[in-house]
Parts: structure tokens; sequence; C-alpha cells
């Protein structure tokens, strides 16, 4: 056998492929032409462009059910393309490729519309949420700067006005979740302290309690009336002093009162101003608050309240129930350790004018329309 | 003979013009690791619209490489091409994460430092203002305030830790903007107080 050299081997090859088909030459020329594919439709630009495009704008994040319907069809849409493209060059269509892709287009547009429509929903939503929460906690300072009473500003006041700052970074940056969780903080926290001044202030919306306030008064009045006397009235909520003259009404002075003067006074300390009927048992001409009256706090009602708070262990049993509780000067501008405090003048006059003996009366309220009554009601309807 | 000769031939040239048309697999690999080290970075929160074009990059290089794989005369070129593109942005884009993070946790950790200087600053404005019974009651309810606040910064250093750097600084300026509001309230009470 003759050994086969590569001439021998190619040359029939050649020479096959010089001779060969018109049909092998065409085929092959089409294989080799196959490599340059026919354009892709520019629908398919558009759509990755626009996909981009709707990502940039948080698209997945304000709508996520609805960008994932269109990321599946533009999944299909390429999944149809690559088929296409796969397919030999005689065979490629890419008409319905251009339609799908088209239709893409068109659904990621109602897309971005949904987006947007529910990010300005949203912002409004939370932005209302954080206004709304704002104003109870507005209202909650204004009482306590309006009643003076600081134990109404709370720890989680400035919790929530510290959480609702956060919420608004939030919803500036677009993190809806961040946001809904500080605003629904913030909201616990306003209830909170909702609920702690509810607590405190729940007397002066109290029907009964306020008729048995009017019920005091009266009956003092219709004492000084019956006895021709003088008798000292004060109203800690309205925050004044009125002096009464055989049942009548003489003047009414602005007062200022303790810190913690919403409270009924209860131990020694406590900085409120006491509640009942008492009468004045000293005059001080050199007091430190320029003149002052001490009051026979505490009467027996006193002590027996305070004896039964100790029984039940709601204060400790060091605790003393206090005194020298007075009428005096100083001016009503700054608030009390439990007195009543007059302008000056005012308590010059009224020391002028009373003597010792003279009765004086202490009640929360003598209305129930009373601030404390709506700001109550305000807030609990603003929840 | 002849015959077959011309169909080895045949063969031959086919096998050549095929030959290199291998799916990059290795590339493939090597581009989805680096996008996975991207994300698993923090991309898709601290960067997304630098993390879609990458993974839109993978996509557009797998659609690429089975387009060819169904195609007689395979070329991997542009596939290839799409690949290498795409891993370096995934690279680089790792890098950027990490630049992205350290920037926001600095700025967390220096708000959250101004935070505990302001607090300091207004315990200490607190401390030397005048108490007399007018006013004892106002520096209660700001000292109230202020603990108020106080009680919420520990609560930013854990999220520095946990990697909550965007949660952390909002809340370190928020913290922070309360301090200043009660700082102010303080030198507006002095103020009076003159």
């Amino acid at each position: 056998m003759k050994p086969i050299s590569i001439v021998a081997t190619i040359g029939p090859a050649l020479s096959f492929l010089r001779a060969g088909s018109i049909l092998t030459a065409c085929l092959l020329s089409l294989l080799l032409t196959g490599c340059s594919e026919p354009p892709i439709p520019p629908e398919v630009d558009l759509a990755v462009s626009q996909d981009q495009n709707l990502w940039k704008v948080g698209v997945p994040k304000y709508a996520p059910r609805e960008y994932e319907e269109y990321a599946a069809t533009l999944r299909a849409g390429q999944d149809m393309l690559t088929a296409e493209r796969s397919k030999f060059i005689w065979f490629q269509d890419y008409d319905p490729v251009a339609k799908f892709f088209g239709d893409v287009i068109a659904h990621g547009e109602q897309v971005r519309t949904a987006a947007l429509t529910a990010k300005a929903r949203e912002t409004t939503d939370l932005s209302l949420q954080i206004i709304k929460i704002g104003d109870r906690l507005r209202i909650l300072r204004n009482l306590a700067d309006d009643v003076r009473d600081k134990k109404l500003s709370t720890r989680s006041m400035a919790r929530a006005e510290t959480l609702l700052n956060e919420a608004k970074g939030h919803v500036k940056n677009g993190d809806w979740t961040k946001a809904r969780r500080a605003i629904s903080e913030a909201n616990l926290n306003v209830d909170s302290a909702v609920n702690s001044t509810r607590k405190m202030v729940a007397r002066f919306a109290d029907g009964q309690q306020i008729a048995h306030w009017r019920g005091q008064v009266a009956n003092a009045i219709q004492r000084s009336r019956n006895n021709g006397g003088y008798l000292i009235v004060v109203n800690k909520l309205d925050r004044e002093l009125t002096l009464y003259k055989s049942g009548q009404q003489v003047k009414t002075y602005s007062a200022g009162m303790g810190i913690n003067y919403l409270a009924d006074k209860l131990y020694s300390g406590d900085r409120a101003t006491p509640e009942g009927e008492y009468r004045i048992t000293r005059k001080l001409p050199a007091s430190k608050y320029y003149k002052a009256m001490l009051i026979n706090y505490p009467n027996e009602e006193d002590q027996r309240r305070f004896a039964e708070a100790k029984r039940r262990g709601e204060i400790s049993k060091r605790t003393h129930i206090g005194g020298l509780i007075e009428i005096h000067g100083g001016g009503t501008a700054g608030l009390t350790y439990g007195c009543v405090a007059l302008d000056d003048r005012h308590i010059l006059e009224l020391y002028n004018t009373v003597e010792v003996g003279t009765p004086v009366v202490i009640v929360g309220a003598l209305s129930a329309n009373n601030s404390l009554c709506s700001t109550l009601d305000s807030l609990c309807n603003a929840n | 003979m002849k015959k077959l000769l011309v169909v080895l031939a045949s063969l031959a040239l086919v096998a050549t013009l095929t030959a290199c048309a291998k799916a990059p697999t290795e590339e493939i690999n090597a581009t989805k690791a680096a996008v996975d080290a991207a994300v698993a970075e923090g991309a898709q929160q601290y960067t997304p619209e630098d993390y879609k074009m990458v993974a839109d990059g993978l996509a557009a290089a797998n659609a690429e490489i089975k387009v060819q794989e169904e195609k007689f005369f395979k070329n991997f070129d542009k596939a290839k091409q799409i690949l290498a593109k795409t891993k370096a942005d995934a690279e680089a884009l790792k890098g950027k994460v990490a630049q992205r993070k350290e920037e926001l946790k600095q700025a967390a950790i220096a708000t959250l430092a101004q935070a505990n200087t302001a607090l300091a600053e207004a315990k200490a404005l607190l401390a030397k203002a005048p108490k007399g019974k007018g006013s004892k009651a106002d520096i209660e309810a700001m000292q109230t305030d202020l603990a108020g606040v106080e009680a919420m910064i520990p609560e930013v250093q854990p999220m520095i830790d946990g990697g909550d750097f965007i949660g952390a600084n909002e809340k370190a300026n928020a913290i922070l903007a309360r301090i200043t509001a009660v700082s102010d309230e303080v030198k507006a009470a002095i103020e009076k107080k003159k």
C-alpha cells in the first residue's frame, strides 16, 4: 500500500469542493453568512433602558408586586428574543419580538405610574401620620405649659419627638418600613404620655368630683352670707383666688400654684397644692415671699387620707404629711412647692383685709367645661 | 477510499470552524462570583442602581451564551466581552459599596459623638441654670426631656455594629436635633433670667 501524503489527502477534498455540487457551495455560503444577524428590534434596547430607569426611580421599592409582574414579562420577552436569535437566520422573525417588547414598554409605563402614585400616596400618608402625632404632642406640651404642671412633661414625650424626627428622615429616604416603625413607636410613646396625663387630669373631667367641689364652695359662700364674714376660694385649674364678703364676690386675683398642682396634696415634698376646707391660722408680716398667711394644712381630712395612703403602702412609712402651706406674695409667674402665690400688691391687699380664722376653700375646678376636659377630649379624639 | 477521504476532510473542516466555540464557563463563574461578592457587600441596599447594571450585565451575558449554544457555528466572543466588563464593574462596585458604607458609618459615628457632646453641654447648661421657685419646674422638665433623649443614645451603637448605617445616621441625627432643641430652650430660659 502506498503511503498517503497530505497533498494526496487534501487534493481530492479540494477537488471535491471545486467540483462539488451547487447545493454544497450554497450551503457553505449560507452557513458563513449566518454569523451576521439581522438587527435586533429597537424596542428591545428601549425596554432594557426603561427597566433601568424604573429601577433608578425606585419602582421595585414603591410598587414591588407590579414591578415583579413587569420584570417577569420582560424576562419572557428576553427569552423570546434569545429563542429567536438562536434560530437559523432563515427562520428568524423579529416582528413578534418587537411587538412583545412594545407591549413590555407600555406595561412599564403603567408600572411607573403605579409606583409614582403609590410613592406619593405613601409619602402623604406617612407625613400625615407624623403631623397627627406631632399635633397630639403639641397639645400635650401646650397642656403642660398652660397648666404649668411640669409632671406632664415626660420622657416618653421627648422620645416620641425624637422618633418623629427620625421618621421624617426615613420618609425622605423613601424607607417606608423604617418610617412606619418609628411612627408606630412614637405613637406608642404619645399614647403612654396621654394615658399618664389622663390619670392626672381625670378628676377635672369627673362630673361627681366637680359637683363635690362646687358643693364645698356653695356651702362656704352660704356660711359667709350667713355670718357676714370673709371667705377665700382658690380655684386651682383657673389659677385664681377669689375673695368673698357676706357671700358676695369682692375681688378675684391671679394665683400661682405648686409645681405638681393638678394633684391633691398628700405628703411632704409632693409639691402639690392641697384641696379642701381650711382657715387662716397665722399671718406673717415679713415672709420670704413678702407677706404670707399660713393655713391649717393638714386638716383632719388630709390626715385621714395620708394615714390611708400609708396603710395601703402607696407612700413610704417614713414619709411625712408636711405643712407650712401658705398664701403668700412673690408673684404668680413662678411655681411654688404647694403654696398659693399672689403678686405682692395683691397679697398686701388681701393681708390687710382678712384676719386669722378666715375660711379658705381650695378646689380643683368649678366647671366641667374646663380646659383640661376639652384638651383631654381632643387628645383622645385625635388618636 | 477517495470518498472516505472526502468525508473526513469535510468533517475536519467543520470541526475546525466550531472548535473554539466552547461556552466560557470559567468567565461565567468568575463574573457571577464577582456579582455575588458585590451583593454580599450590600450593593442592593447601598448602590441599587449600580447593582442593577451589573445584574443586567450578567443576564445579558447568559442570554448571549444561550443564543450561541443553539448556533451551529458558535461564537462566544461577545459573551466573553460582556462577562469581562460585568466582572470588572462588579469588582469596582464591591469597592464602591464598601466605600459608601464606610462613609455612612463614619457619618453615624461622628453624629453620635456630636450628640454625646451636645448632651454633655446641655447638662452643663442645665446645671448652671438659676434654680428658683419659678424656674425649678422648667429645669426639671428640660431634665426630663434630656433624660428621655439620652435613653435613646445607646440604641445607635448596636445599629452601627449591625451594619445599619443609614438607620444609625437617621437616629443619631434625630437625637442630636432634639438635644439641640432642649439646649436652645435652656439657653433661652437662662437669657430670660438675666
